[in-house]
């Protein structure tokens, strides 16, 4: 049976109609609609900068024209009806009408082939440049022809200052446009093909020079029914961290000229920047670039990650990775007929607690601590009023027992540690006061709750908003996860054993998955990456099962300072390499200028799945201080 | 249904092909030139030593692929390779071929066919490819090369192509996968073209064990209509089609969305068994998919060398595009069987072009190949 969690349905889906059927419109809403409201979206270029499987795709498909004429043709049906907002919200309709023409362009590894010819720089970017630029005529013409316009209702509306350029583009006839883009496209395609590069005397350089379509088109006025739209064409360069980076650097001056009135995106990975923007986020500063731009006015950056408001991230995640998986549950017939379609409802938030005899062992444990710092009856109890008074106060108010026994140990011991230093004179007192009064709260439970998972192996990972955190903000991620959940509940339901999964499956399941996923990682330097990996991780749980749970929930991730942190590309060039792939592959994010101890530190934070690999929290700011040497030690740099 | 180039096919195996070498070559009219992987591939020098004991005038050139950081493990048993093959003929050069460029940019295609145009042809004969210890990235343009040389009458008269089958080593080596998905250089075959924009994809990936990454990645970039997954069978072990079958479940059933009908059995022995039957196909979808686009078959090999010649013969005579994911690096676990086993099985040879075939044979190439 197909279950669709298993792959990015909505990169596999041609039709467009199934395509907006599932797509969810929460991360438009989130990344794009900000910089559309206050006009930098459309009229200078925009950079969109993501980790693979973050939606990039996705969403670069959403804004193709033909895409948008089948959410038009369609726009009275309900489900539509948000994406059809968010959209209007993102200015591509204005009126309920198509405001762009928007294609989309990949430019895969033949476009970087470019930069192995033995030409010059000049012709070699000049040949990248018109092969892309026939080839988003050409799509935007398909475009049109999908979204079931004639040609003959087109019109091309040039620049008015630019008729030598309009002429090499072929005038102002479709057809005749058509057709130059394709001589172009072939002709160019001939030089890239071929095993060796021709020389450079036969090739037609000013030619090539000469055609340049985007600087000549303004606009399309095209005939729609009784109305006629002037809509602005729309160009999305898809995984642009294929080229090489100074033709990058290149591509990127060309089309951050200001005199360019076609809209123009830039889709691309993480560790298509160099170690150094991708460790130092430096690719939002306000600096003048080595492109003599200057970054924030000329260029839009949109992060579909990154260190800045990561709270609201989080949050806006969970609700779009929800909404994308009931959206997925609505393509399985298992699910659909019984109408199953709130994947939360299906895993149980009830927790599943220890068996009665390691309670008893539990019951020892904390008693033994009580023994070994002397803590009177009565300190005891008091602690023990003080947790309840916690729960009292908490939406939990019928707590387990073997989380308020690990919670009581907890305060036991930070009690021990905050015992004033005995003197030689002092009265005997068998139950002195602690140097900082104690208190129960969420993070005493969640550090009970690791500590259970740890020495009597309670599930701790369940719930649905457990799982969004584990997919890292990362659409792919959390569907591979999430995909083992859905599986076993189909299971159940088949099998007539109910929808709900208990929480200690759905704990084991995660964790299996995690550990399957981190197996059968494969990408450059994978190796250190997971050297690093279990370094850190180890650490952090040792840090996370200190009996006093300094951390509450424990460490997940480790910090440099800034300072040390932003030096690692020209101190240790392979570290920030490593660094560079495992941020790209979701291993670790990175948390820039984290103020902590009156010092700014930058947190290497470990992602979803190594998480759920080592047992860690999912909470957010437990680290451990380290040194850039350390980890440059790790991988054998030094 | 269109004349088949290699159809006859003069081609040996196991035995036949070590008559085949002692005989042949061992004439002094041959003047030969072998081009050989020269990397850690156990059956880097197996052929080089059949050669160097008969053929009176032998030159060889000596690939080297260079990846990034390799294991010293792995260079060591290279460096005692290379080693080997000097002693083994002294007349020869060594070609260090950089597989990635600047920011893993896949550029071993361009490289090889660059290094190998500045080779001298003049009085070679025959060209003597072994394919057994070189990558699809390097060794597919290569031939290309020649091939186009000797079809056009520019170079040597003789094309051979050889291949020690071991698919027990050839599962033993395996991958890292690298970043980025594309065609093999020369093989793009019109992909990405507009003219092919709107034609039925089919998709032809070989299975094999430890490239599951891999072959979803260039599932990703295909992006086919439909996918016809090649498995291995008759094999020399029953049960390995059945095997990877199982240990594809996944990605067959929900991923690629396979029909089983659709699942391609080659005999893992011949690869113009796998070379028959993807012209086969492409000559039944033609007509069929004529009228609404027109049909591409891309053709991704991975694992068994043997069917990987098949893939490109299909992909030669065709133009189709070869996709594959270049790795950045290998592991490697010595398998029970060394290559002493290897060497048991023999050579596979295809005489892809020359005296064997008659005149008018390569006019008909010439008019194929575009």
């Amino acid at each position: 049976m197909i279950n669709p969690f298993e792959k990015r349905a909505t990169e596999y889906l041609r039709d467009d109609e199934a395509f907006l059927a599932i797509v969810t419109p929460e991360p438009l809403t989130t990344f794009f609609q900000k910089p559309a409201k206050e006009g930098r979206l459309y009229d200078r270029l925009t950079t969109i900068i993501g980790t693979p499987g973050s939606g990039k795709t996705t969403l670069a498909r959403l804004f193709q024209y033909s895409t948008i004429r089948t959410l038009l043709r369609n726009s009275e049906l309900t489900t539509y009806k948000p994406l059809f907002d968010t959209l209007s919200e993102c200015m591509a309709l204005v009126d309920g009408n198509p405001a762009v023409v928007g294609c989309r362009l990949p430019l895969e590894a033949e476009y970087r082939d470019f930069w192995e010819f033995p030409y010059p720089d000049e012709l070699k970017i000049g040949l990248m440049t018109a092969l892309i630029q026939a080839r988003v005529v050409l799509a935007w013409f398909r475009n049109f022809q999908l979204g079931r316009h004639e040609l003959t209702d087109i019109e091309v509306v040039p620049r008015a200052d630019a008729d030598a350029a309009t002429l090499a583009i072929g005038g102002i006839d479709v057809s005749t446009i058509i057709e130059k883009a394709r001589q172009v496209e072939r002709s160019i395609y001939r030089v890239s093909a071929a095993l060796i590069a021709p020389e450079v005397s036969t090739i037609d350089a000013e030619a090539v020079a000469a055609y340049r379509p985007l600087d000549v088109i303004e606009s399309f006025r095209v005939k729609d029914g009784g109305n006629v739209l002037d809509m602005r064409p729309l160009v999305i360069l898809d995984d642009a961290h294929n080229l090489h980076p100074n033709q990058f650097t290149l591509l990127q001056r060309w089309l951050a000229r200001r005199e360019l009135k076609v809209a123009r995106w830039v889709l691309m990975r993480l560790d298509a920047l160099k170690p150094v923007d991708v460790l130092t986020d430096s690719t939002t500063s306000d600096e003048t670039t080595d492109l003599g731009i200057q970054r924030s006015r000329e260029i839009t950056v949109i992060w579909l990650q990154s260190g800045e408001e990561r709270g609201n991230q989080r949050r806006a995640f969970r609700k779009m990775a929800k909404d994308m998986a009931n959206r997925y549950l609505a393509q399985m017939d298992v699910f659909n007929k019984r109408r199953l379609n709130n994947l939360g409802d299906l895993l149980s938030a009830e927790s599943v607690n220890i068996p009665s005899g390691k309670v008893s062992q539990l019951v020892n444990i904390v008693n033994a601590t009580q023994i070994r710092y002397h803590i009177s009856p009565d300190r005891r109890a008091s602690f023990q009023e003080e947790i309840m008074n916690y729960f009292s106060g908490s939406a939990e108010k019928d707590p387990p027992k073997d989380v308020l026994l690990a919670m009581l140990n907890i305060l036991m011991e930070r009690y021990s540690r905050r015992l004033p230093q005995a003197t030689l004179f002092e009265t005997e007192d068998d139950n002195p006061d602690p140097t900082r009064p104690l208190k129960a709260d969420s993070g005493v439970v969640d550090g009970a709750k690791i500590h259970l998972l740890h020495r009597f192996n309670r599930p701790y990972y369940y719930g649905i908003d457990t799982l969004c955190d584990a997919g890292s903000e990362n659409a792919e991620q959390f569907l591979q996860i999430a995909s083992r959940l859905v599986s076993r509940v189909e299971t159940q339901i088949i099998r007539n054993k109910g929808a709900s999964l208990r929480a200690d499956i759905q704990h084991s399941l995660l964790r299996e998955r995690a550990e399957e996923i981190l197996k059968q990682w494969d990408f450059p330097h994978h190796r250190l990456v997971k050297r690093l990996l279990e370094w850190i991780g180890k650490q952090c749980i040792t840090k996370s099962l200190e009996p006093n749970a300094s951390l509450g929930g424990g460490a997940n991730a480790i910090g440099i300072l800034q300072e040390e942190f932003d030096a690692i590309p020209e101190k240790y060039p392979k570290l920030a390499l490593v660094l560079q792939f495992g941020v790209a592959y979701n291993a670790f994010s990175l948390v820039p200028s984290h103020g902590t101890k009156k010092q700014i530190w930058c947190l290497i934070e470990l992602g979803g799945v190594p998480i759920l690999h080592y047992g860690l929290t999912l909470k957010r700011g437990g680290f451990l201080e380290k040194r850039s040497h350390d980890l440059s030690k790790v991988i054998n740099e030094v | 249904m269109k004349r088949l180039i290699w159809d006859p096919c003069v081609w040996h195996r196991g035995d036949e092909s070590e008559g085949f070498i002692s005989e042949y070559f061992a004439s002094e009219s041959r003047s030969i030139l072998l081009i050989a992987g020269a990397g850690f591939d156990p059956r880097s020098a197996l052929l080089c030593q059949q050669l160097a004991a008969v053929a009176p005038k032998l030159r060889a050139v000596f690939v080297r692929e260079q990846r990034p950081e390799p294991a010293k493990a792995l260079l060591e048993r290279a460096d005692t390779n290379v080693c080997s093959l000097q002693k083994l003929v002294p007349s020869h050069d060594i070609l260090l071929i950089d597989i990635f460029g600047y920011g893993n940019a896949v550029v071993g295609g361009r490289n090889i066919v660059r290094e190998i145009s500045k080779q001298n042809f003049h009085g070679i004969t025959d060209v003597v490819i072994d394919v057994s210890a070189m990558s699809v990235g390097t060794s597919f343009p290569l031939v290309r090369y020649i091939f186009e040389k000797v079809i056009q009458e520019t170079g040597p008269q003789n094309l051979h192509l050889f291949v020690m089958p071991d698919a027990v080593l050839d599962e033993s080596i395996v991958p890292i996968a690298g970043d980025t998905v594309g065609c093999v250089h020369g093989f793009k075959g019109g992909w990405s073209l507009d003219d092919t924009a709107s034609v039925a994809k089919l998709w032809l990936p070989q299975l094999a064990f430890g490239r599951k990454v891999s072959l979803q990645r260039i599932f990703d970039f295909v992006s086919p209509h439909d996918t016809c997954p090649i498995l291995p069978f008759p094999s020399a072990r029953p049960r390995f089609g059945d095997e990877l079958g199982e240990h594809y479940l996944m990605e067959l059933e929900s991923t690629w969305n396979v029909d089983h009908r659709n699942i391609i059995y080659a005999a893992e022995d011949d690869p113009l068994d796998l070379y028959r039957t993807i012209l086969r196909i492409d000559d039944l979808r033609r007509p069929v998919f004529q009228s609404v686009g027109g049909s591409l078959l891309i053709v991704s090999p991975t694992g068994s060398k043997i069917l990987a010649l098949g893939s490109l013969m299909a992909a030669l005579e065709r133009n189709l595009p070869v996709v594959y994911l270049e790795s950045v690096g290998y592991e490697y676990a010595t398998p029970a069987t060394g290559p002493e086993k290897s060497a048991e099985t023999g050579f596979t040879h295809i005489w892809l072009e020359g005296d064997a075939y008659l005149n008018p044979r390569r006019k008909l190439i010439a008019g194929s190949v575009p």
